[in-house]
């Protein structure tokens, strides 16, 4: 008797005849279909979760949240056309990163004119595919701006309990012109608004330097100067290294500082696409 | 009659590092009861895989008996103390964790205790309950053993599992952090119905296939979870 034979033998004889318990592995036991095939549809549902009715679809979220200036002193030296520019690059670099151990979310908040409002609403940066251009005009009403801040990450429908704790980025030229310093203090003494990460960039002279440094908290982050558009471009991307480095570490709760390297007025290398 | 089963597995995050899954369990049977602890490390601490370990041997030291022979609050103490001298160096934040313990005696009395994140689901007397609360910050905020002083952090409870499928369940945040909060009960029923068909060691397997398999998209944490149950019969 062949060894194939004398296989076929102790199936016929000893498994097909009774259940056999914990040996659902064995290749005899498995009814139909080769073994292999057996095996293969077994790795399959040993991956598929029975469990899924019950957990949430979507990544735990860190959400990154900017206050930016709109006001009319932004559309002097190309100040609003480079941080658009940085806008943009922060996003793109945000979407390429977000998918590791967090999902990254932007969410854009302006103040300009009379009021304060939300140009992009939170939402996964790799679902965004366009940050429409800011329009700079009016007076800088930060105070309302901080309001808005304070309701969106105080929203649990908006930032669950489960989200990476978020970042908040103020980038200003200029004194506020409304209520601004009780809005500050609820936002920074809020229950969630005191856990944010917040940075800070004064772009210009003009800018309330000692009011942007009540905002930060990060003491290895002090609030960062602009002198000239392309500062703008560097602080956008240390603001974006930060993040993503925490949305690849082990731990992304832990906050990591601001990194401004010199980058030099023409970065890129010299090729032909 | 009074049933188990447990599973704990590393999360993706830590073995891609090659680093210790940070959960610790301890399930224990006697006399025809059962003790279950689960405590979670804190990601930050970097000797926090000791005091998760550390938590739940003493756990089942002091706890089993303690929750029903003494106070909540003296068999709570006794613990911390018994955990403060079994670490290794004097810097207990060095390896904070959380702690959930649930002790279950043969006629059905349940004790259970919580300090930190994760999550306590049971049913008692077919009444389906929530011990944690809600969380107030984000992710991975927690108070936890070695850093939180205050018995007030503490949540405790008692009941008897007097019907079929009565049980109790405790999960780290690994878990807990990623469910829906609208469909705890439908999760609790689910595992216990599985758990109740199967060997503990065939639950076990279950179990971990089922948190290896995890479905929310990016998970990183280690998972671990238990549950003692009465079963039908």
């Amino acid at each position: 008797m062949g060894f194939a034979k004398y296989q076929e033998d102790n199936f016929s004889r000893y498994y097909a005849a009774s259940i056999v318990r914990g040996r659902e592995h064995d290749p005899f036991v498995a009814k139909g279909g080769s073994a292999e095939e057996t095996r293969d549809t077994k790795k399959m549902e040993d991956k598929a979760s029975k469990l899924k009715d019950f957990t949430v679809a979507e990544a735990r979220p860190l959400p990154v949240i900017v206050m930016a200036d709109v006001s009319g002193s932004m559309t002097v030296d190309g100040k609003i056309e480079a941080l658009n520019l940085a806008l943009k690059d922060m996003v793109a670099g945000f979407a390429a990163e977000s998918r590791l151990r967090a999902e990254i979310q932007v969410g854009l908040i302006t103040f300009g004119g009379e009021r304060a409002r939300v140009h992009l609403p939170l939402a996964p940066a790799h679902k965004i595919s366009e940050v429409s251009p800011l329009r700079a005009d009016g007076r800088t009403p930060m105070g309302a701006a901080f309001e808005e801040a304070r309701k969106l990450i105080e929203d649990k429908d908006m930032i669950p309990s489960r989200a990476y704790r978020p970042v908040l980025v103020l980038v200003s030229d200029g004194l506020p012109t409304d209520d601004w310093e009780q809005p500050l203090d609820g936002l920074c003494k809020s229950e969630r608004g005191q856990k944010a990460t917040r940075f800070a960039m004064a772009i210009g002279a003009d800018a309330d330097v000692e009011m942007l440094r009540r905002f930060a908290n990060d003491p290895e982050s002090p609030v960062f100067k602009a002198h000239e558009a392309r500062d703008i471009h560097r602080f956008f991307r240390a603001v974006t290294m930060s993040v993503t480095s925490r949305s690849r570490s082990t731990a992304p709760n832990s906050s990591a500082p601001l990194v401004l390297a010199d980058i030099p007025e023409d970065d890129d290398l010299d090729l032909d696409f | 009659m009074i049933h188990a089963t447990a599973a704990t597995v590393i999360g993706p995050s830590h073995e891609a590092q090659g680093g210790p899954n940070q959960d610790a369990l301890r399930l224990r049977g006697s006399q025809g009861g059962w003790f279950l602890a689960v405590a979670d490390g804190l990601g930050s601490r970097p000797l926090s895989h000791v005091g998760s370990r550390l938590a739940v041997r003493v756990a089942e030291k002091c706890l089993r008996q303690g929750l029903f022979e003494r106070s909540p609050r003296d068999a709570i103490q006794d613990f911390y103390r018994a955990w403060l001298t079994a670490l290794p160096s004097n810097d207990p934040s060095s390896m904070a964790t959380t702690i959930l313990a649930a002790s279950v005696r043969e006629d059905g009395r349940c004790s259970i205790v919580q300090l930190g994140d994760g999550l306590v689901l049971y049913r008692a007397g077919g009444d389906f309950g929530v011990l944690t609360g809600d969380r107030a910050g984000f992710a991975n905020e927690t108070a936890a053993l070695g850093v939180t002083r205050s018995f007030g952090a503490w949540q405790h409870t008692s009941f008897v599992l007097s019907q079929p499928r009565d049980g109790v369940m405790l999960m780290t945040d690994g878990l807990a952090d990623d469910l829906v909060p609208e469909r705890l009960d439908g999760f609790f029923d689910r595992l216990i119905g599985v758990a109740a068909k199967r060997s503990r060691r065939n639950g076990k397997r279950w179990l971990a296939r089922q948190l290896r398999a995890w479905p929310t998209p990016l998970h990183a944490d280690d998972k671990t979870v238990g549950l003692i149950f009465r079963a039908d019969r």
